[in-house]
């Protein structure tokens, strides 16, 4: 009967403990935001939505294109944010130049953590529309774009013809808080 | 005579299988790996079975060591994350001093993030093991521990975070890698008091995976070690709580994929571990374990979580 009662009590401190998985520890940091508004914050080199047009984030040198991205929807820790994506030539930087024009048919665009040597969820990336639904040439937009934890990630963006070769690649850091 | 003999059995008992001793962590699904203990006898049964469940969630994540900032708690707007898993471990003697087991986890990830939320239930990494009982105690003494040495293999049925399918990643279940691991465990009683350090150093072997989603990635190989030192202290010859100390190392990767090649950032973790065992029978014993990942540090590229385990073990005497 002393065996059996203090079994039932170890087993009903377990379920008593199990949903009270929490608490404050000393080893973390406790000062990340409480609304989460600025869950995902850019780092030095893409710190702005209003960038200008000129900053070439991606270089492709194969092609001699540079791109830019602006955030149509920034994503935050619970949802998925989106990105126009624009490519010009350095010399030309207000005029939007198609890869697809140089044989560049494909624009993708891959999530990767590197410290942690994994990527996240699939970006979809389709040409960009205006308004009345015509085509933007040398924009695209890139959605679903959600960066699964916290951490340093990179945004590549891969340039590839036809066969799936890529031509180009290059990549911006990013840091999801 | 027959007293004392009932009592130093019950006393052994209280530490009779080494990954029960030690709690049972478990991490977020991005950094799931085997459990760090083998499945060892350690008391004078001669085949010992457990099956033990846990819980565990999330608390906080420690950034690679490239990154400088400090682990951080997750809040309401964080991902949330619980990990239960059922793990059965066997280990039987197959003569005086060689012993061989196996440890064959299931594991349920179930992740919140916003609007979104998504569960599996998938096999973990399968481990076996044999060991040697390298230095027994065929007399008392006051300083010689008895000395376990073993090997363990790690198979990879646990699906890896490079083969995920699920956007939220709770498909992952394991490293997906093959692994093999040497160690040795010292294990001293003194009355109603005990010691038990473990250590384990091993090598986790390159492997090529491919997906639709990811495509094709080569995660190449590392080496790791895991160390546990621990206390305890029994009430009578029923009761027994224990506490260790566990840090857990994995060197860097290189990681290949179509898209890029990075090396990845050491990982680093220490497991606190908490349990209280009460034997239920001559031969049965209940385990709760408290494991906690977020006391000591530094933790470097790695999720934190805190976790309860509860475990009933059975014991098949000689």
């Amino acid at each position: 009967m002393k065996k059996m009662s203090l079994s039932l009590g170890v087993y009903a401190l377990f379920l008593a403990l199990a949903n009270t998985a929490c608490g404050m520890s000393p080893l973390l940091h406790h000062a990340n935001p409480a609304d989460g508004t600025d869950a995902i914050t850019n780092d030095s080199t893409n710190d702005s939505i209003d960038h200008p047009a000129s900053a070439c984030e991606w270089s492709f040198p194969t092609l001699g294109l540079c791109a830019h991205h602006v955030w149509t929807k920034e994503p935050d820790r619970e949802n998925e944010g989106s990105f126009r994506l624009v490519f010009f030539k350095p010399d030309q930087p207000a005029v939007a130049v198609d890869p697809s024009a140089l044989g560049a048919t494909t624009v993708f665009v891959k999530l990767w953590m590197p410290e942690m040597g994994h990527g996240s969820q699939k970006v979809v990336t389709i040409p960009a529309k205006d308004a009345q639904g015509a085509s933007l040439a040398g924009e695209y937009d890139a959605t679903e774009v959600y960066f699964v934890m916290a951490g340093n990630w990179e945004i590549y963006v891969q340039l590839k013809d036809a066969a799936g070769n890529v031509i180009d690649s290059a990549k911006i850091n990013y840091t999801a808080k | 005579m027959m007293t004392v003999m009932t009592t130093m059995r019950h006393a052994l008992a209280l530490l009779a299988f080494l990954p029960i001793v030690s709690g049972n962590a478990v991490a977020a699904p991005c950094c799931a790996g085997a459990s760090a203990l083998p499945s060892l006898i350690t008391g004078d049964e001669a085949q010992n079975f457990s099956a033990a469940f846990s819980y565990g969630t999330v608390v906080g994540d420690a950034f690679g060591a490239m990154d400088g900032r400090l682990p951080e708690l997750r809040d309401d707007h964080s991902n949330h994350e619980q990990r239960e898993s059922l793990t059965l471990n066997y280990a039987t003697l197959v003569s005086d001093r060689f012993q061989v087991g196996g440890s064959v986890p299931v594991v349920g990830n179930q992740i919140t993030a916003g609007s979104r939320s998504d569960s599996k239930i998938l096999l973990g990494d399968v481990s076996f093991t044999a060991g040697y009982e390298a230095l027994p105690e065929w007399e008392y003494s006051v300083w010689k521990p008895r000395i376990f040495t073993f090997f363990q293999g790690v198979l990879p049925t646990g699906k890896s975070v490079q083969v995920s399918e699920s956007p939220l990643g709770t498909d992952v279940a394991g490293l997906g890698q093959w692994q093999t691991n040497v160690g040795a465990a010292a294990i001293k009683r003194w009355s109603v008091w005990d010691a038990t350090l473990v250590f384990k150093a091993g090598r986790l072997f390159s492997q090529t995976f491919e997906s639709s989603l990811n495509g094709v990635a080569r995660v190449g190989g590392s080496w790791g070690w895991s160390a546990s030192l621990g206390g305890g202290y029994s009430f009578g010859d029923l009761f027994r709580v224990g506490a260790s100390l566990e840090p857990q190392y994995q060197s860097p990767q290189e990681v290949s994929t179509s898209v890029t090649t990075s090396m990845t950032s050491q990982k680093l973790v220490w497991n606190t571990n908490l349990t209280a065992t009460a034997l239920i029978g001559s031969d049965s014993s209940l385990v709760l374990g408290y494991s906690d990942q977020t006391l000591f540090g530094p933790a470097i590229n790695t999720t934190l979580a805190r976790t309860f385990s509860l475990s009933f073990q059975q014991r098949f005497e000689r």
